[in-house]
């Protein structure tokens, strides 16, 4: 393995570590305020018991998601620092506010966890913990615009490899900030709240804590199945994105190889990254240049225009949005029958029901790495697009795959013991035993 | 601009130092407590740092963000030259910010906590030992100028760096003075045995951080370090010198009054006064390098991300710095203490 291969994966590894955290530090403060408000307007004791239980699961979350983001923050200096000598100021405004956001969060997270009893006023408590969700929400729209200007770089003149008349402000809104945005602020919502409510429904459907788990479970699904449905609408916006701004990302995805007007939409299929072609995948005839363009015969670039040294890495890609769309499709689907659901009754009690969205527990999650790594692999081999290699980004320090294996055992032995942790609080509240 | 942005920046080491400084000396302490000793710090340690360790540690994040924005080219130097030690210091606080939740989180009580404690304690010492040595790299004169590695072995480059027995000694020292804030600080917030337990600890490690004080010196003279030169050259180090000294009266006696605010308070200006007199003094040639200095100027961002940053950081301030007094405050720590059992 090489300094770039390692260096890669670590971040990878990171990436795909924090993400899951962040996501959850995003949403779920959302989810345990809106069940704190129901137990302040009703005084029903389970909406209390469901906010503690919320909390402490938050409160697990946040730090580890914190401690990673920390992290990560200093490991964008450690593995890419020409990255972050030239970038550093230009997209810095979107990470001093985001800094800001976090800070607010920690404090109001501080008043929230341990103010249930020194906090005089039960609206203001509830009112941090509102405020916890909002800074969470804007840390993770900030992020994702930093994200996205390595996407669509602006707000510099790049001269004679100088950036010159650098404008943060301008690459804070680059063009790609919105779209990626609300994508995200989506994704994270249907993620967790379809892995919330999947384990909540389950634990219900087992006569466990009955009445408990099916509040969380409505709670968690109000949210998710809005997300859910909402999402192919925003998905379809970032597609029409990519496909002007990023023509070899959008080929990635597709497994487009060759320049064509009218082009298809294939679903699945096995690449041959040496034949160039894509075996045993369904076409939908001309739909491709439909979504990305608007037009059935307007004309989408393949890799064949693209010089082969700056192709994306084909194959990988184009699996990870078959799995992205996959997923998303199959919990759209789970989002209407939710509030079909809360017509007809009786079916979330059937096993049909319930069993489905057990299954879809991890698919949100797999649907938001898989989309980030649609991201991330697509813009290979820009770490700025167009700008930047990410091969001359990469730090000088030999043996970086012992950095690599390090931060490997730390993130899968903090993964372990998370899930243990919530584990054990699961069946501490099947027992009955709320604090 | 350029003020503004160097008064956070000089803030946020302050802060960072004072307040996680104050949190990672709670696990050293419990490190270093006897077994029937070790419940007094938890219980002491969730009432006091519970509700705001974590916003403590965010002003680590707000200095090298503004490191990054502001100074890339002196950024650049510490993460390529420093990348073991940091990556280190990394280790520390993802063990040290876990375990102190999770012990707390953790549905049942049993064998897991014996995990909790030990990450967290060893992390917490880690964690602050890795902050003295790359603090003390940065000074030690070690560093290599970015014009210069050509050649450079690996160990010249990224190992002799940091270990080189200046920076260990910062380390150490760094270990002695965090647990003396953390038991400065929670001596002043509790009563009884508890109160005695602290002050014990803070008399010791007083004493450790004296000792280390005085290794350090002895180490710079021996090595003819240049910034002991730049030190013993300049007549406003000797008055600090005194200054320092002279603080450590008023601690002293407020402590064993049992006095609540005044201790940390002065503590906080013995730290005040020695990083803002360090600044004076080098700035802006804040890294030592082999028979040289670099200036955290050279290569700075342009004045118009200055701009952008510096009314970022006061747009920060607006709403941080209440927020974070009222915390302090709800959480009584700012009150003075009722009474000593």
């Amino acid at each position: 393995m090489d300094t770039l291969e390692a260096a890669r994966m670590q971040m990878a590894t990171s990436m795909i570590f924090h993400i899951v955290f962040a996501a959850i530090g995003m949403v779920m403060p959302f989810f345990m305020v809106a069940s704190h408000y129901m137990w302040l307007k009703t005084n029903n004791s389970k909406f209390l018991n469901l906010t503690k239980a919320w909390q402490k699961g938050v409160a697990i979350f946040f730090v580890v998601g914190a401690v990673s983001g920390t992290m990560l923050s200093f490991e964008l200096g450690l593995l890419w620092p020409t990255f972050m000598l030239y970038a550093g100021p230009i997209i810095g405004m979107p990470f001093s506010l985001e800094g800001t956001a976090f800070f607010v969060e920690a404090i109001a997270f501080g008043f929230y966890l341990y103010g249930w009893d020194s906090i005089k006023s039960k609206w203001f408590h509830w009112g941090t913990g509102l405020i916890v969700g909002i800074s969470g929400f804007s840390s993770g729209i900030l992020v994702v615009a930093a994200n996205g200007w390595m996407n669509a770089p602006s707000g510099f003149d790049y001269v004679d490899g100088q950036y010159l008349n650098v404008d943060p402000v301008k690459a804070l809104f680059n063009d790609a900030w919105f779209t990626q945005a609300l994508h995200m602020s989506l994704a994270a919502i249907v993620a967790v709240g379809f892995s919330a409510g999947g384990l909540h429904l389950y634990q219900a459907y087992k006569r466990r804590n009955v009445a408990f788990h099916k509040v969380a479970f409505r709670i968690s699904l109000t949210f998710a199945s809005i997300a859910a449905i909402l999402i192919p609408i925003s998905g379809d916006i970032s597609a029409k994105d990519i496909a002007e701004r990023q023509p070899a990302k959008l080929a990635a995805m597709e497994a487009h190889y060759h320049t064509t007007k009218g082009a298809d939409l294939l679903l699945g299929g096995i690449v041959n990254e040496e034949k160039k072609e894509v075996d045993y995948a369904v076409h939908l005839p001309k739909a491709l240049s439909f979504l990305a363009f608007g037009d059935f015969d307007a004309e989408v670039i393949g890799l064949d225009q693209i010089p082969e040294d700056e192709h994306p890495p084909v194959a990988l890609t184009h699996y990870c949005f078959q799995i992205m769309v996959g997923s998303g499709s199959f919990l759209m689907v789970l989002g209407i029958l939710f509030l079909l659901s809360t017509k007809y009754k009786r079916w979330q009690t059937r096993p049909w029901f319930v069993y489905s969205f057990l299954i879809a527990t991890p698919l949100g999650f797999i649907a938001l790495e898989a989309g980030w790594l649609v991201t991330e692999l697509g813009r290979q081999p820009w770490i700025i697009n167009g700008i930047m290699k990410t091969k001359d980004a990469v730090t000088s320090i030999p043996g970086m795959q012992y950095s690599f294996y390090l931060y490997f055992i730390i993130y899968s032995t903090l993964s372990v013991a998370v899930f243990w942790l919530m584990n054990r609080q699961i069946v501490k509240i099947n027992n009955n035993e709320n604090d | 601009m350029i003020e503004i942005v160097l008064a956070f920046l000089f803030l946020s080491v302050l802060f960072y130092l004072v307040f996680a400084g104050a949190d990672f000396g709670v696990g050293i302490l419990e490190l270093f407590s006897r077994m029937k000793n070790k419940r007094i710090t938890k219980l002491a340690a969730y009432r006091i740092i519970g509700p705001v360790w974590e916003a403590n540690h965010i002003w680590l994040i707000l200095c090298i963000v503004i490191l990054w924005i502001a100074f890339p080219y002196y950024y650049n130097i510490i993460v390529t030259q420093l990348h073991i030690p940091v990556t280190l210091l990394l280790v520390g606080i993802i063990g040290r910010g876990t375990a102190f939740v999770f012990r707390h989180y953790d549905a049942y009580r049993g064998q897991s906590q014996w995990w909790y404690d030990v990450v967290f304690q060893l992390s917490s010492l880690v964690s602050v030992f890795f902050v003295g040595v790359c603090a003390g790299a940065l000074v030690s004169g070690e560093m290599i100028h970015p014009n210069d590695v050509a050649g450079k072995t690996f160990l010249d480059l990224y190992v002799y760096t940091w270990l080189n027995p200046f920076a260990i000694l910062m380390g150490y020292f760094m270990i002695a003075l965090t647990a003396f804030i953390a038991a400065v600080f929670l001596s002043g917030d509790t009563v009884g045995q508890e109160y005695r337990f602290y002050l014990a600890k803070a008399r010791r490690t007083n004493i450790y951080l004296l000792v280390f004080g005085g290794l350090i010196f002895i180490e710079s003279y021996i090595a003819q370090r240049q910034i002991l030169q730049l030190l013993l050259d300049n007549p406003l180090f000797f008055i600090l010198f005194v200054v320092v000294g002279l603080l450590f009266i008023p601690i002293w006696r407020s402590l064993l009054k049992g006095n609540k605010m005044l201790p940390g308070f002065v503590m906080a200006l013995q730290l005040f006064l020695i990083l803002f007199v360090w600044s004076l003094l080098a700035f802006p040639n804040l890294i030592f390098v082999k028979n040289a200095t670099v200036s955290i100027l050279d290569n700075a961002s342009p004045d118009s991300v200055f701009n952008v940053l510096g009314f970022s950081l006061l747009f920060a301030a607006v709403f941080v710095l209440p927020g974070l007094y009222h915390l302090f405050r709800t959480f009584g720590l700012l009150k003075a203490r009722k009474s000593r059992g």
